[in-house]
């Protein structure tokens, strides 16, 4: 048999769109109640803290 | 010749006062010297959000019943062996999943959850102080109350200055003991008494919980002294719970607290002249509801983090008509 087509099993294909599906639905229940529902950006440089000093 | 990534940055905001070299992180894991200024990493970023029942922070005699916004960033900056969140609290940011949350979209969100106030709470909201300050400063513009659940371990400055804005704090006053303090929270005892006697003068209304872990703070003389320190400090109204440990984190040798344990030290806090006195984290119908401190009836009924009945009557006992301590509306 000479082809190159990638067929995935029935089964496992199965399992994999499950998995997908309850990625997706966790994530969004977790963050249901909320609106601003956007991952948000942990680099440098935050903001600006209060109340401390500087010494050279 | 110097520049600005040679200066050090003291952090003035707990008493731990980190000394930060350029791009060097404070204790917390969430403020760092960016070329010569203190920069916060959580301001906005919100790594938990939840309607929680008030009963949960534990707050008796504010609001009961009410559901509370509760909201918390990474990071603290004390490290509790005995941690019951430490999955976000000894976490940086980075590593958590956040989600961007400024001041406004978290008091519109509590708004049209029905929540009449917000709590700055599960981590410590003195390293996410100034997403803390800024949203409450909204939020009281907006008609909410803000509720601090924290472990205390603040200077008297950024703390007098937040003040202002909060109306309810539990404070977590983990032992009465510095040495506990120094070797499981890597914090000290001194500076969260402090902080407990400002928050008095400063008119926050106040809840202390103390839990208690097995072999390590439930010496009953201490917890004795404790009692008599909040009654002379603090005043005999003041609410405290004692609460049950769960191994967990660091601690998951011991066993979880003896029930007895807790309502031992209940009674001795009754006997030590507490007027209000709770036991949390299990059940406990001798230690779960509030009774009226002169004649005994009682007035709130709970089963767990649920409020079954409610009756007082414009913040009074409804027999005898003694005030009870609290904010009931």
């Amino acid at each position: 048999m000479n082809s190159y087509t990638i067929l995935l099993p029935r089964r496992k294909f199965l399992a994999l769109a499950l998995g997908l599906l309850t990625l997706i639905a966790s994530r969004a229940g977790i963050k249901s109640i909320f609106t601003t529902n956007k991952k948000c950006n942990n680099k440098l440089p935050g903001r600006r803290a209060m109340f401390f000093r500087t010494e050279q | 010749m110097s520049n600005a990534t040679d200066s050090m940055v003291v952090c003035e905001l707990c008493p731990k006062e980190c000394r930060l070299a350029h791009l060097e992180r404070g204790d917390c894991g969430v403020r760092y010297n960016a070329d010569g200024e203190l920069h916060t990493l959580v301001y906005g970023k919100a790594c938990s959000l939840h309607v929680d029942p008030m009963e949960k922070k534990p707050m008796f005699h504010f609001l009961p019943g009410t559901p509370i916004f509760s909201l918390a960033t990474a990071g603290c900056n004390l490290h509790c062996k005995f941690c019951q969140n430490w999955q976000i609290s000894q976490k940086r940011p980075e590593d958590l999943d956040n989600t961007d949350a400024p001041p406004q979209a978290i008091v519109d969100n509590a708004a049209s959850a029905g929540c009449r106030s917000i709590a700055y709470t599960y981590t410590d909201p003195v390293v996410f102080y100034e997403y803390t300050y800024d949203t409450a400063r909204l939020a009281r513009a907006n008609g909410l109350r803000n509720v601090l659940v924290t472990a205390g371990y603040i200077n008297e400055k950024p703390l007098r200055e937040l003040c202002g804005l909060i109306d309810a704090a539990n404070v977590d006053l983990k032992a009465f003991d510095d040495k506990f303090y120094r070797e499981i929270c890597d914090g000290s005892l001194t500076p969260v008494l402090r902080a407990l006697e400002v928050m008095q003068e400063e008119k926050v209304f106040l809840e202390i919980t103390n839990l208690i872990i097995p072999g390590h703070n439930d010496d009953m003389q201490t917890i004795g002294r404790m009692c008599r320190w909040i009654k002379d400090n603090l005043g005999e109204e003041t609410p405290l719970h004692f609460s049950r440990f769960s191994p967990l984190y660091q601690m998951l040798a011991l066993p979880p607290t003896p029930g007895a344990t807790l309502e031992t030290a209940a009674r001795l806090a009754k006997e030590n002249g507490l007027k209000h006195v709770y036991v949390g984290n299990i059940r406990s119908p001798e230690f779960e509801n509030t009774c009226c401190p002169a004649c005994g009836e009682l007035l709130i009924e709970r089963a767990g983090f649920s409020v079954l009945a409610n009756n007082l009557k414009d913040g009074k006992c409804h027999k005898c008509g003694r005030s009870i301590h609290g904010v009931w509306s």
